[in-house]
């Protein structure tokens, strides 16, 4: 057979389709012949389809749930099982809670309260800022739930940092002030200098660089480098005031040790807390003690009496009369003309010459009493 | 960044911002601690609570050279708390613990009492040491128990010989018994002994005893008992077996008879003054 020309073909298609459009169609024997899955979705434009399924999809829907537009999905109410890869949300996110196994990242979070069982690393100081009409006192560390709240905040007026607890560091470790030491368990800095304390522990030593006074009773002055004990203003380098009686221990006329009283007041040199030596204030001595038993007084040397310039060829030296054994013995040119003597008395003669006599002894008590030669003075 | 450090950079931003912002309560609860933790080459020098905004950066923060918790602010604690080192207390609001032992304090408040164990010293003026039990003032060195070193002379107040008390100089300086501030017994260096002032009035030397001049055993039966010769109203007494063979004499010196018997006389006088000068016997021993 012949191949038909191209006029012939457009012949026929054209009565092919006039016998077509004129036929009636029937859609249901129409679809039962499609062939399965031959449909393409450019066949579907418009329109609701229901039941819809497929194998990713199963809309059981009643109502619209999802809207695509160029610009979103907009989903009315989502459950999802798994967010595959990263989330991205331009909004809220209203959640009743949330579990993050991983990283959970905000610029700002907003929380009434945390609660965790994780430990809080932190990388840079925990920072209290004050904004607006918030202050920064009052911030900082709270502990509550045991017992009254405890804190370490700021507090003002002066600024400080306040600590409703006691405050306890590691053994060793010291408080210090400008990174000078002035606290240990053990001891205080040397940097701290003034104190006001009124008891001390038992001192291993004392060192003092000034005044001392002790119970308003032992009184040291530095300026004059005396000790009082019982006043404050020693006449010596120690004095000891006592019954309104200073007694003085110190230097005189830069050259001299002397003890004694400053005022007019006996003073008493004792042993066995008796008085041995008294010396009264108008300089009067008594060598023992009258209420005692006569004591023996010894001078291992030369004693002179009144005498400017003793005689060292003698032990006693007596500027004038002596009395021993109750009567007295004194010199002069004859036998005295006044005064009362006593019968034994003796007046040595000052001027004894051959013929004369060696003294004169009162044979009756009396003024002058009455006096008799003794010694004649003769040649050998 | 590792996961662990976003994890926590996350809440601490978050933490900061809670802080920064609107949300000034905020509790954190079963948070063991805050840790500034180290990663790297990082330290933790800075690290801790900083409160900025009012004056002065207000901060609380580890700090370095030594290791140290920094603090700028006072630190005040409520009443009744103290501050402690290893869980001993230091310092409270009125005392310092019982362990602060050692301290560089120079000045004190009023006392109550003063224990020392050990030297004192006060002032560089009075000494005790603790090693002697000695007492000084004006001297570190005393010689006594308790020693005053003044305008170089040394006055010591202690016990010699481990059974006698005493007083005076411990050099040759002399040394005064003083009553109304003057002198009135001076024992000079040298041993001598002066009984009252010769700038002042005559004293009364009283003796209520015995008195024994230059004698080793004092003889009981006298109350005063001379060794040598005697010597009054200007005139010399003294004792041997003839009138003297040499020697200055005025008139009226007498020598007693060490040896006298029967027709031989009690003793001799100077009759005229030299050396010996002239002496002429008296009193004439008659037989009984």
């Amino acid at each position: 057979m012949s191949k038909p020309t191209i006029d012939q073909a457009l012949e026929q298609l054209g009565a092919a389709i006039k016998v077509q459009a004129a036929a009636t169609i029937d859609v249901t024997h129409f679809l039962q012949n499609l062939p399965k899955r031959s449909l393409s979705g450019d066949h579907v434009s418009g329109g609701k389809i229901v039941n819809f399924s497929s194998a990713g999809i199963d809309d059981k829907a009643s109502k619209t749930q999802i809207t695509l537009t160029d610009d979103a999905a907009s989903i009315t109410n989502l459950k999802v099982e798994t967010v595959k890869d990263n989330l991205k949300v331009e909004g809220k996110v209203i959640a009743d809670s949330m579990e993050v196994a991983g990283l959970l990242k905000a610029n700002v979070l907003e929380v009434s309260e945390i609660r965790a069982d994780v430990k809080l690393e932190k990388y840079s100081p925990l920072e209290f800022k004050s904004t607006g009409e918030e202050s920064i006192y009052g911030k900082g560390l709270l502990w509550t739930g045991t017992g009254i709240t405890k804190q370490l905040v700021i507090a003002a007026n002066p600024d400080r940092l306040f600590s409703t607890e006691h405050l306890d560091i590691a053994k060793d470790k010291v408080f210090s002030i400008g990174n000078v030491s002035v606290l240990s368990e053990k001891e205080l800095g040397p940097s701290v200098i003034k104190s006001n304390i009124r008891e001390l522990g038992r001192l291993r030593g004392l060192t003092v660089d000034g005044d001392v006074q002790i119970n308003q009773y032992m009184f040291y002055s530095a300026e004059s480098d005396r000790l009082g004990l019982g006043t404050d203003q020693p006449h010596a380098a120690l004095s000891v005031a006592e019954d309104a009686i200073e007694v003085v221990l110190g230097t005189r006329e830069s050259t001299r040790g002397m003890v004694g009283t400053y005022a007019s007041i006996p003073f008493d040199i004792v042993t066995d807390s008796r008085p041995r030596i008294s010396v009264e204030s108008n300089g009067n001595i008594k060598l023992g003690n009258i209420a005692q038993a006569p004591i023996q007084v010894s001078i291992h040397g030369k004693l002179a009496i009144r005498v400017n310039n003793p005689d060292p060829e003698v032990d006693l030296h007596v500027n004038g009369p002596i009395r021993y054994h109750g009567h007295i013995h004194q010199y002069a040119d004859t036998h005295p003309s006044t005064g009362e003597f006593i019968k034994g008395d003796v007046v040595w003669n000052t001027n004894p010459q051959v013929g004369s006599y060696a003294g004169w002894i009162c044979t009756i008590s009396g003024n002058p009493g009455r006096w008799a030669a003794f010694g004649a003075l003769v040649n050998i | 960044m590792s996961n662990v450090e976003q994890k926590i950079t996350a809440v601490t931003d978050a933490l900061k911002i809670l802080l920064d912002e609107q949300f000034q309560e905020v509790s954190i609860a079963n948070i063991p601690h805050i840790e500034f933790k180290v990663s790297g080459n990082g330290n933790l020098v800075g690290k801790g609570l900083i409160w900025t905004g009012a004056g002065a950066t207000k901060q609380f923060i580890t700090t370095t050279n030594p290791d140290r918790i920094y603090s700028s602010e006072t630190i005040d604690l409520a009443k009744d708390k103290n501050i402690s080192i290893n869980n001993v207390p230091v310092i409270s609001e009125r005392e310092l613990g019982p362990s602060v032992t050692k301290s560089n304090l120079k000045e004190l408040g009023r006392l109550r009492g003063l224990i020392v164990d050990g030297d004192l010293q006060i002032n560089q003026y009075m000494f005790y040491d603790s090693a002697t039990d000695r007492l000084g003032l004006g001297t570190d060195t005393p010689n006594a128990m308790f020693s005053i070193l003044e305008n170089g002379v040394e006055v010591m107040l202690g016990t010699t010989e481990h059974s006698r008390g005493a007083v005076g100089t411990y050099a040759s300086n002399d040394f005064d018994i003083v009553t109304d501030n003057t002198a009135r017994i001076s024992v000079s260096g040298g041993g001598d002994i002066e009984l009252g002032n010769r700038n002042s009035g005559p004293s009364k030397v009283t003796v209520n005893g015995k008195l024994g001049i230059n004698v080793s055993q004092p003889d009981t039966r006298v109350d005063l008992h001379v060794a040598g010769a005697v010597k009054f109203n200007d005139k010399l007494h003294l004792s041997g077996t003839e009138p003297p063979s040499g020697g200055s004499h005025t008139v009226g010196d007498i020598v007693w008879n060490s040896a006298p018997s029967t027709n031989s006389f009690i003793g001799w006088v100077c009759v005229q003054a030299g050396a010996p000068g002239q002496w002429l016997p008296f009193g004439q021993i008659q037989p009984r």
